[in-house]
């Protein structure tokens, strides 16, 4: 982290009284088992996830400015076409000044991008039973109920309402709300768009491939599809990234 | 099949037909892999996936217009149209007090309706400005008719939002390989790609994006009228384009979203002519005795049949998906099934007061009705 920029953090962070911003220490997330929500290769999976730690928040515009003063070929300008479609960091008013708050989840990165930063913070993006494992295990440590869950999903994917819950067991914020985020495999089992199959794709209805046909399920099913949208250069205005360790 | 198959290169066949016809306009473009078969033109080019930096109007198109206007086609034959409908969140009304943030095409629920000519082409573009504030109030110069229509008369209260999601377009009037033309865009991309009206008839377009059940839900569908080469037989004093569609909504503290629950037991919160359970209530449908009313109805779903009907009328003459073949006469009822179309005509019979309903009751009761009023000319 730059001179200037670690000065601002703790300057916020003094003058705030609060340490939320302080997201240095990743959470410890405890080992478990995930029971897949979406039947992705036609089999019905339950497996066990062991511990890892995750960034408590996404990655803000603050850390990322640091990244690309850090490591100057991921700046905006100097960036190769490869890694983005032309949106990449599309808001920022110059190379190393983001746009918006500082603290909001910096968007407009490209799964290349997302992975470098993770990569240069000795960490990698989440696997996405990784991911999809926390929102599981927040909805379960804090008695979410699958309908209140659904209706956040929805709320959000609606009105781009941060959902309103609060997670009290792990720390952990995000998630649903206010940014999707880059997983490493996020395209691996829902490859080519959203085919699984050719009931996939374009009007395609992958609601079969869901566990239960409810509409917690169906929310789930919702963000792995809009994943499945994505290409690995795509940068999106509601697209961020967090990062995880061993 | 094989047999049926008349390939051609079509450059020739296309501009012979515009000499045929006399049309001064620009004809449809052949390009290299395109084919003909009974005169209707397949195989169009790939479509186009790129980043534009458009803040333009989300609504470009001579021929597109709010429901019930139908825009009149001013040209003589076939023409190309350079249509553009961008993919926009916005707080929309469906019936008093019950707002939500939309998914839509062109800021309005349902979209804008696409008049064309069978035979045309359709030049479309598509921005998914989901992520974008954008309210569509103030048009640009040479901006579509929809616009004087939507600002006239505001009925949904349209209100910007931003809701970014991947989208997509499919329209059912167009024939062609889905995977390429209706396939899905982040928020930032366009997509481009064209189409032949190869077939007359009231169609349905939506976000093709799954979960499909949940983007047409949340407002992503319109019309497409194509009428026929050589238009219809008779002469129409009125035509008006209604499109019934249902909406799934929940109230979650302040806010109404999409109910996954309700959707998937095909119960609705409203029925809609137009977006609104008062759409035409609030501004009926007007005509005088004698007058020959066309309506084009398309029923978009996405899950509901409708059962239409008009009280006091007989549908003099209806063609099934608006096709001049599927010719019925003395119809009381016209049932479509979630994504049928149909044009529909009945003579006024006196002045009065005449409903339109969804004679599925339980479907009127939430909304799914109107009204056309005869009365004198003013
Ligand atoms: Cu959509």
């Amino acid at each position: 982290m730059s001179g200037w920029c670690k000065q601002w953090l703790w300057g916020g962070l003094l003058l705030a009284g609060t340490v939320t911003a302080l997201a240095a220490e990743p959470v410890v997330v405890p080992e478990g088992n995930f029971e897949h929500p979406v039947l992705l290769d036609r089999e019905r999976r339950t497996e066990w996830v062991a511990s890892f730690r995750v960034d408590a928040r996404p990655v803000n515009r603050e850390d990322y400015a640091a990244f690309v003063e850090a490591h100057p070929h991921w700046r905006r300008s100097a960036v190769a076409g490869l890694f983005h479609d032309g949106g990449y960091l599309r808001g920022w008013s110059s190379d190393v000044t983001p746009d918006g708050a500082p603290e909001a989840p910096v968007v407009q990165v490209s799964w290349y991008a997302a992975r470098a930063y993770c990569e240069a913070q000795g960490g990698t993006l989440p696997s996405l039973v990784q991911w999809e494992y926390l929102v599981d295990l927040r909805r379960r440590l804090n008695g979410l109920s699958d309908e209140d869950y659904a209706n956040a999903v929805f709320a959000w994917y609606g009105e781009q309402r941060p959902a309103a819950f609060e997670d009290r067991a792990l720390g952990l914020s995000g998630f649903i709300g206010p940014v999707n985020e880059w997983l490493e495999d996020y395209q691996l089992l829902l490859a080519n768009g959203d085919r699984v199959d050719f009931g996939g794709g374009s009007c395609g209805d992958t609601g079969r491939l869901i566990l239960r046909y409810d509409s917690a399920h169906y929310a789930t099913l919702l963000r792995y599809q809009m994943r499945s949208n994505h290409a690995p250069e795509t940068t999106a205005s509601n697209l961020g990234f967090r990062c995880v360790y061993p | 099949m094989k047999q049926m198959m008349k390939m051609m290169a079509l450059g020739a066949s296309v501009s012979a037909l515009a000499a045929l016809v006399g049309c001064s306009q620009a004809g449809p473009m052949a390009t290299a892999g395109e084919f003909e078969i009974e005169g209707k033109v397949y195989g169009m080019p790939k479509a186009e996936v790129f980043r534009e930096d458009y803040r333009g109007d989300a609504v470009v198109g001579d021929t597109m217009t709010a429901s019930p206007h139908l825009a009149k086609l001013d040209y003589a034959g076939n023409k190309t149209h350079q249509v553009r409908l961008d993919t926009l969140s916005q707080k929309v009304e469906v019936a008093p007090g019950v707002s939500y943030t939309a998914w839509t095409f062109g800021g309005s629920v349902p979209g804008p309706v696409l008049h064309v000519r069978e035979g045309d082409r359709v030049v479309f573009t598509m921005k998914n400005r989901s992520d974008e504030a954008v309210l569509v109030s103030e048009p640009g110069k040479g901006a579509a008719p929809f616009y004087r229509q939507m600002s006239d008369n505001p009925y949904q209260k349209p209100e910007a939002a931003i809701s970014p999601m991947p989208h997509s377009m499919d329209f059912h009037s167009g024939t062609v390989a889905a995977d390429d033309k209706w396939r899905s865009i982040s928020p930032g991309e366009t997509v481009q790609f064209e189409w032949v009206a190869n077939y007359p008839g009231v169609y349905m377009y939506h976000c093709g994006t799954s979960s499909v059940l949940m983007h047409t839900a949340m407002g992503q569908y319109g019309a497409v009228v194509v009428s026929p080469k050589e238009g219809y037989p008779t002469e129409a004093d009125h035509e008006y384009v209604i499109t019934q569609s249902e909406f799934y909504l929940q109230q979650v503290g302040e806010s109404y979203i999409y109910d996954h629950q309700a959707a998937m037991a095909n119960n609705p919160s409203h029925v809609t002519f137009n977006g609104h359970v008062s759409a035409l209530m609030d501004q009926p449908l007007r005509a005088k005795k004698g007058d020959r009313v066309r309506l084009y109805v398309l029923n978009a779903g996405p899950n509901g049949t409708s059962s239409f009907h008009v009280i006091g009328a007989i549908f003099d003459r209806v063609w099934y998906e608006g096709n001049l073949e599927n010719e019925w006469r003395g119809m009381q009822t016209v049932l479509l099934g979630a994504s049928n179309g149909a044009v529909m005509e009945f003579i006024v019979p006196e002045d009065g007061l005449y409903k339109l309903v969804d004679h599925e009751f339980h479907d009127a009761e939430r909304g799914a009705a109107g009204a056309l009023i005869a009365a004198p000319a003013q």
